[in-house]
């Protein structure tokens, strides 16, 4: 196992995975056990493209995820999965792409883009855009992979921080706010997808909505507290929609359709 | 199909003589107090014999500077299980759906569900409580795969498609012209004494749609949100996954009850159904809307009542349901 520490409650693991035949799809998620602690589902933010590890981004917040962050580099983590849909990849072949991340919420994306990314799959999708947003430079994520996505001339990356600090010489702005002022594309030939807190989550959509872009056209995932991760366990429903099994990716034509109840 | 007639000496008898093996519920014991012989058997509801209260999934330990984990066969008696049609119907419209459906979350309930041999025991005396007619039951419903009995004047009446896993039904003697006849009354008795029209089958789309109702605020003022309706309910079957021991124990699996705050508490504090109003509603659009708009319109509800004999504040779901069914027919009007 690997440990990078992302901020000051947040780690990216990169495990070795002791069954090779072990796959997922972006967007998917795995509940993690730590015996004698407890298990907590948290997204894979490794692309499948990448063989042998699966990576995961945890803020340390509960009991599980805190003794997740006590972890050393030859203990083993318990995985459960993969569960969940995943980013409808079928929709999303031979579309421009826009992400867009706030936070931590960059993790669940980063499976697909780095799918999106692989130099075998590249040819697959046409256009990326990726807008990354934290609240202070300290809180942005995968640092050391922004800088790789900045340098690629196959993509446009925008990244912004809501507050800067004497360091930062980059965008600062809400995402919503710079997603409507520099962002210009086509609503109708491009597909998005969004992830992050749930007020950024709320506002982007807004701003998506208002730029023309279509409800399915919208695509997000959520998160629930959940035990089971098969739809059994019964309490991460949205009205009947199970978010572990039917999700955890949905469009914002789906959530039109559900009550607001996460 | 097979079947006869028997003496109550002769049904108690072979009860007797299964012992350990033979489950009946307390509402079995209600209707049929001479069943009763001895406390061990006796089972609150039908699904502790499934899907138990508590349940070991596997053990750990740290040992020699790593984790052992240690799977657990889970035990699998073979076992008899004596309930009325409402808490049958129980296992065979709800628990089934849920857990023999694949992936399983651990195999102890099919295992078990493989080796537990049902006895239904037709319901004579409904309770005021009942509503099982409403929700696609009746007082007589049956399985082909269970042995069916009834009370009569002269015993009981048996009947199973399964003669070689009840092996009483060797010793039940036919019946004559007459006693088919009073067989037959007594069914035709019963159904127009108790059978209520199904609910109408556009209730789980029309509760739905009645999510954000203000009544729901209202409903919800009476209920402690105490649980006890889910725990003793046949077909509540959200459950917890929680670890038990630090350096050695077992991953365990418990009942749990979507009436306590904490159920969807995310990490983060924020709590997607923070007061009682969105617990009740889950509680009963669980049952009467999203449970049948995803199996096919089987209700997630077996109408057997016990959750209103219980309620120490006589929160009541039959008048609940009844009450929003009540705004849909009118908003149709409408």
């Amino acid at each position: 196992m690997e440990i990078i520490p992302e901020t000051s409650d947040i780690k990216t693991f990169r495990l070795d995975l002791e069954n090779e035949n072990y796959s997922h799809l972006p967007g998917q998620f795995a509940e993690l056990f730590v015996p004698g602690v407890g298990e907590a589902p948290i997204s894979i933010t490794s692309s499948p493209t990448q063989k042998g590890i699966l990576e995961f981004s945890i803020k340390r917040i509960g009991l599980v995820t805190s003794a997740i962050h006590r972890l050393n580099l030859n203990d083993r983590l318990g995985i459960r999965g993969p569960y969940g849909n995943s980013f409808p990849l079928t929709d999303l072949k031979g579309q421009n792409l826009l992400f867009i991340a706030g936070g931590i919420g960059l993790a669940p994306l980063r499976s697909l883009i780095n799918y999106v990314l692989d130099s075998e799959k590249r040819n697959q999708f046409k256009k990326v855009t990726i807008l990354y947003g934290a609240r202070s430079p300290q809180d942005l994520v995968f640092k050391w992979e922004l800088e790789k996505w900045k340098n690629r001339e196959d993509l446009t990356f925008w990244l912004t921080v809501d507050r800067g600090d004497k360091q930062w010489r980059g965008t600062v702005g809400l995402v919503p706010n710079v997603l409507k002022e520099n962002i210009q594309v086509n609503p109708q030939e491009w597909k998005s997808i969004i992830c992050g807190p749930p007020i950024m989550i709320k506002f982007t959509i807004k701003a998506l909505l208002e730029m023309g872009f279509q409800p399915p056209d919208i695509i997000t995932t959520l998160e629930m507290r959940m035990k089971c991760g098969l739809g059994k366990c019964g309490r991460c429903n949205i009205g009947p929609h199970y978010v572990c099994k039917d999700g955890p990716v949905f469009n914002y034509q789906q959530l039109q359709n559900m009550p607001e109840e996460y | 199909m097979k079947s006869g007639k028997i003496t109550e000496t002769n049904l108690l008898q072979w009860i007797k003589t299964q012992q350990k093996n033979f489950l009946i519920t307390e509402k079995v014991v209600h209707h049929q107090p001479d069943f009763f012989f001895d406390e061990s058997h006796e089972i609150k509801n039908v699904k502790e014999a499934l899907f138990l209260s508590w349940d070991k999934l596997f053990n750990y330990q740290w040992e020699n500077q790593q984790w052992q984990v240690e799977d657990i066969q889970p035990s699998v008696p073979s076992r008899f299980l004596m309930a009325l049609p409402c808490e049958i119907r129980a296992i065979y419209e709800v628990l089934d759906r849920v857990f023999l459906q694949l992936p399983e979350i651990e195999s102890a309930y099919s295992l078990r569900r493989q080796s537990l041999k049902i006895v239904i025991l037709g319901c004579i005396n409904p309770e005021p409580t009942c509503f099982c007619s409403r929700v696609g039951g009746n007082p007589l419903w049956s399985h082909p795969e269970a042995l069916f009995i009834l009370p009569f004047h002269d015993g009981y009446f048996l009947e199973t498609n399964k003669p070689e896993q009840f092996d009483i039904i060797e010793k039940a003697a036919s019946l004559n012209t007459t006693e088919r006849e009073e067989i037959d009354n007594l069914r035709k008795q019963l159904e127009e004494k108790t059978i209520q029209e199904k609910l109408s089958a556009d209730v789980p789309q029309g509760l739905y749609d009645l999510f954000e109702d203000e009544e729901w605020e209202n409903l919800s003022w009476k209920c402690l949100n105490c649980g006890a309706c889910t725990y003793l309910c046949p077909t509540c079957q959200c459950f917890d996954i929680n670890a038990e021991g630090r350096l050695k124990g077992f991953q365990l699996k418990t009942w749990d009850s979507c009436m306590f705050p904490k159920f969807t508490l995310h990490a983060s504090g924020h709590n997607p159904r923070p007061t009682f109003k969105e617990r009740v509603r889950q509680r009963v659009l669980h049952k009467f809307s999203y449970f049948p708009l995803r199996e096919e319109g089987h209700y997630g509800c077996v109408g057997c009542g016990k959750c209103i004999e219980i309620c120490p504040v006589n929160w009541n779901i039959r008048e609940v349901v009844e009450r929003m069914v009540k705004k849909i027919d009118n908003q149709h009007k409408k």
